[in-house]
């Protein structure tokens, strides 16, 4: 247990010698003034000193900085009863869990967004209440946790749903730094560390002690710090302009804006005081959906009149090019694009659930119907549940349950110098469960054809439509597009929406039409998502106009998708959804067939609309009867 | 300080929800509610908030605190005592919040063996889980629709029937297990499972404050709440104690309660009208304006009890085109109510 604490045997990096992470140092300093901010949650790139800065917090405070390591399980977390204690006295005991150990203390987590979605949950809202109730395994009880809880994250992966982000007081991001000076002075401070790392600490002493006094004149003066009714009266609007939902953001803001204020010396909270605790609880609060990111965020910045580095890429650029590009495409009319062309997205709608729809003669377990079902695990991953009797070998023992089967016969077992005698009948085998996954793969036709009359800015828009609904179940999706002799692999699953679609914003459409790769590349992809997680449902959905200029094989394009077609519908791992963005006259049936083969759905683009229910049932009839 | 509780009386807004659970207080009968909302909308607080305003109760002193005017429904230890003529202890106790943690297991939900007591005697003795401690009271659960289907199952059963029953562990065991169900969710999280939402009696949206002024309340009563919970509380010690009390004169009067035809005859239209299926909801309309009524202070039910309980009765329960949002049956409903 020593592991999860962090400050035994090393020497931490002193903190004030971490540089380019102002708003983060200033983040932690308001958390160890407030004792109303419990949770902080730090976002930045692969080294960019998330970790060092936090451990580097029990240089700067009396506070000890406890670790949550990733594989962490409910027990650890909670607490869990002690067997061996339990057994040896007779008595219940309780082994404490790390909520409890670092109560009053400052409790980390590195990879905050990887951890158990549910479990997280119950932390954060334990941390928030100071209090934690548990009702596990043997153990009913409440006991205060009055820890702060630091998050750290890797930006670049799985963002956290907007439910978990709300509950983080305060939440900074640690901006990409490309100054030459600035890189130069922080691998010059780690190599003067790390060759002597106790003189090296020493040489900041008087720094450290300078901030550990203002932590503390700060924690003096916050019970005398005012927030006056005008202050007040701009969080107010503030948060209803930025839209943030429910009244965490309000709260957040004044509490931290008390602390700023105590921290800058002042007794009344100032507008600048305000402004910079603003920026520190608003910025993930922000309503955002993928759809407007790039405006809300400048938008945020235009209200706050905010000082973070430019976004990544210029949105507004590229938005006035797809324009231009657009008006170009208007006068192409019905020819195929030639030339590479970066098309808007469409617009979009509300989808109907094309997931629970079976496909005809679909073989495949439909227990629930529901895709978000939860299944047993099969090893020994997920929540333990519950405890039966074991139908075979025990691999995966249950304890608590073991031992209360056995408990009331020790009095009658010759026990020796044993505690506790078992019995083979007395065992028990955990039942495990975890979340089933839902991964979808979209697999875009972005030949030349699709071009023409502006069908790419409505396939676009369906895709992205589809995008959003997976954004809300938090499904795994990927892209992959295909033209030019090839199909290639733009995002492969993620649970990255936003990323998905600014890749599919960016997609460029133009040239031939490689069906039959495609499908195979498709197909291959999903394979590989359902070795690496057993028992995921995997979709794909195709949309396609049917057309195909461009072979495997050499020879004819079509014949040689609908052979792949069928190999890979007779394969049935994945269920396919053909979206025929065909249109006008004459229509082809090829995507229809292509479906068939595939052992798939058939829809066209307008079918996927929500209120076109008609269409979607007039089309499933239809592939009955062909069918 | 973890301790205090924000008083309920001092959460801004919310009327409906504020309703809601005030009214199943007053009756339990009526089922629970479900309260939807958006993250950060004070829906945990109100329910732990309410842990203040509660009554006491007549009980046995039984770890289940049985309620013995229903011989059908008490626990082993209470029927063996009736059955023998001994006379039963009875003590008042106060109804408390009970929560349901999502992280619970599937034993401590329902009871399992009490393992101290086998191991030192040898013998198999019933421990008492959240289903036991819930009987009588209030069962919360946070994030009700995250909650692992098992468990759910567990709650489901014990709802229907009022009792729990264990058999694990080589323990046959059963007791009562009636409590009010209030659940809190946020739609963004997930829907909830049919069969549970079916089990609420009412269901209530909550949004949060969209002007500066109630918004600006909002922080200031919490800040203050922080500074200093126990003046705070104080301030608002009259406000709980009224509320309180009006509460339990209304509870006293569901006696006496009178369901006028005209009351009837609006609750069966209001069903008819807005398509809800089964009879539940019609009765469950009238378990809510009589409840409605009494708070009020009357012991006859009018047709605007049934008006304004309409509302939080029937939006769940609406037969909806699956592909289609409830916002345009809710306008239709406020309609409906208005047009009386």
């Amino acid at each position: 247990m020593d592991q999860e604490h962090l400050n035994s045997g090393t020497i931490d990096f002193p903190f004030p010698a971490i540089i380019g992470v102002d708003e983060a140092k200033r983040a932690l300093l308001v958390a160890l003034v407030s004792d109303d901010v419990h949770t902080v949650l730090i976002q930045g790139g692969t080294g960019s000193a998330k970790t060092t800065l936090v451990r580097s917090v029990s240089g700067i405070s009396d506070r000890e900085v406890f670790n949550l390591p990733l594989g962490t399980n409910d027990d650890q977390v909670f607490g869990i009863i002690d067997m061996e204690e339990t057994l040896l006295s007779g008595e219940r005991r309780m082994m404490p869990g790390v909520l409890e150990k670092s109560d009053l203390n400052i409790l980390h987590a590195d990879d905050v967004n990887l951890l158990d979605h549910s479990l997280l949950d119950q932390l954060l809202e334990s941390v928030n209440r100071q209090k934690a109730l548990v009702e596990r395994e043997g153990i009913s009880r409440e006991y205060p946790c009055r820890t702060t809880f630091i998050g750290t994250m890797n930006i670049s992966e799985n963002p956290m749903s907007p439910h978990l982000l709300d509950r983080f007081d305060i939440c900074v991001r640690i901006p990409v730094t490309d100054d030459m000076d600035v890189r130069y002075q922080i691998v010059r401070r780690r190599v003067d560390f790390d060759a002597d790392p106790e003189g090296y600490v020493s040489s900041f002493n008087d720094e450290i002690a300078s901030i550990r006094k203002q932590i503390n004149d700060a924690r003096e003066r916050m019970p005398y710090v005012i927030i006056p009714d005008d202050i007040l009266t701009l969080v107010a609007e503030l948060c209803i302009k930025l839209g943030c939902e429910g009244h965490r953001g309000d709260i957040a803001v004044a509490n931290v804006s008390k602390a700023i204020a105590a921290l800058n010396g002042h007794d009344i909270v100032s507008l600048d005081d305000m402004k910079e605790a603003a920026h520190l609880c608003l910025r993930h609060r922000i309503t955002e959906s993928p759809e407007n990111s790039s405006s809300s965020s400048s938008r945020s910045g235009n209200e706050l009149s905010s000082s973070e580095p430019p976004p990544m890429s210029s949105d507004k650029g590229s938005g006035s090019r797809n324009d231009s590009k657009e008006r170009n495409e208007e006068t192409t009319g019905d020819n195929d694009v030639a030339e590479d062309t970066v098309f808007a997205v469409g617009s979009t709608f509300s989808v109907i659930d094309f997931v629970s729809l079976k496909p005809l003669g679909y073989m495949g377990s439909s227990k629930g119907g529901g895709k978000h079902e939860k299944i047993r695990s099969p090893d020994r991953t997920g929540r333990y549940i519950r405890s039966e009797i074991p139908k075979s070998e025990v691999n995966d023992l249950a304890f608590d349950a073991t031992i209360r089967v056995a408990a009331p016969y020790q009095k009658y077992r010759q026990r020796g110098d044993m505690a506790i005698v078992l019995e083979k009948s007395d065992l028990r085998q955990k039942v495990r469960e975890r979340k089933n996954g839902v991964s979808i793969m979209f697999l875009v036709d972005a030949s030349g054809s699709m071009g023409a009359r502006k069908r790419m800015v409505a396939v676009k828009g369906a895709v992205f439509s589809l995008l959003k609904e997976s954004y809300q179940n938090r499904d795994k999706v990927g892209l992959i597009s295909f033209r030019k002799d090839k199909a290639e692999i733009l995002l492969p699953f993620t649970k990255s929406v936003d990323f998905a679609y600014k890749k599919l914003k960016e997609m460029p459409t133009g040239g031939t039409t490689p069906l039959a790769a495609a499908i195979l590349k498709a197909h291959l992809e999903t394979k590989k998502e359902q070795r690496l997680n057993p028992g995921e449902k995997c979709y794909v959905v195709l949309t396609t106009d049917g057309r195909a200029n461009s072979s495997v094989t050499g020879g004819d394009a079509l014949a040689d998708a609908m052979n792949i077609a069928a190999t890979v519908g007779k394969d049935g791992s994945a269920i396919w959804i053909v979206v025929d963005t065909g249109i006008g006259y004459p229509h082809l049936d090829n995507a229809l067939h292509l479906s068939e083969r595939l052992n798939g759905i058939y829809l066209r683009l307008e079918d996927l609309k929500a209120d076109n229910l008609a269409h979607r049932i007039k089309s499933i009839v239809k592939n009955r009867v062909i069918g | 300080m973890s301790d205090l509780i924000f008083p309920f009386t001092a959460i801004v807004g919310q009327n409906e929800m504020k309703n809601a659970l005030i009214l199943n207080v007053i009756n339990p009968s009526i089922g629970g509610v479900l309260i939807r909302g958006e993250k950060g909308t004070a829906k945990s607080t109100a329910v732990r908030a309410l842990a203040d305003l509660l009554p006491k109760r007549k009980a046995s002193d039984c770890p289940f605190h049985c309620d013995v005017s229903r011989k059908n429904n008490v626990c082993p230890y209470c029927l063996e005592k009736i059955d023998s003529g001994e006379e039963l202890e009875l003590k008042d106790i106060k109804m408390k919040v009970v929560e349901l943690p999502l992280s619970a297991t599937e034993d401590m939900v329902a009871g399992t063996l009490d393992l101290e007591h086998a191991i030192k005697t040898g013998r198999k003795k019933f421990e008492p889980g959240v289903l036991a401690k819930a009987n009588g009271n209030i069962l919360y659960v946070d994030e009700v629709n995250l909650l692992d289907d098992h468990i759910v199952d567990l709650l489901l059963d014990s709802a229907a029937m009022g009792r729990n029953y264990i058999e694990r562990e080589g323990v046959s065991f059963t007791h009562p297990s009636k409590f009010i169900l209030v659940g809190t969710m946020n739609p963004e999280e997930g829907d909830l499972r049919p069969q549970l939402l079916d089990r609420f009696g009412m269901a209530v949206d909550v949004k949060s404050e969209k002007d500066v002024e109630s918004r600006m309340d909002v922080i200031k009563r919490r800040l203050e709440f922080e500074k200093d919970p126990e003046s705070f509380k104080e301030s608002y010690a009259a406000q709980q104690e009224e509320l309180m009390e009006r509460i339990i004169a209304a509870k006293e009067r569901m006696a006496d309660i009178v369901l006028e035809d005209d009351a009837l005859k609006m609750a069966v239209e209001a069903s008819l009208y807005f398509g809800v299926d089964g009879h539940r909801a019609d009765i469950t309309l009238l378990k809510a304006a009589s409840a409605h009524a009494a708070f009020y202070g009357r012991t006859s039910v009018i047709r605007e009890d049934v008006a304004s309980i309409a509302n939080l009765v029937l939006t769940h329960r609406m037969r909806r085109n699956p592909f289609q949002e409830s916002t345009i049956d809710a306008e239709e409903l406020n309609k409906w109510i208005k047009s009386i």
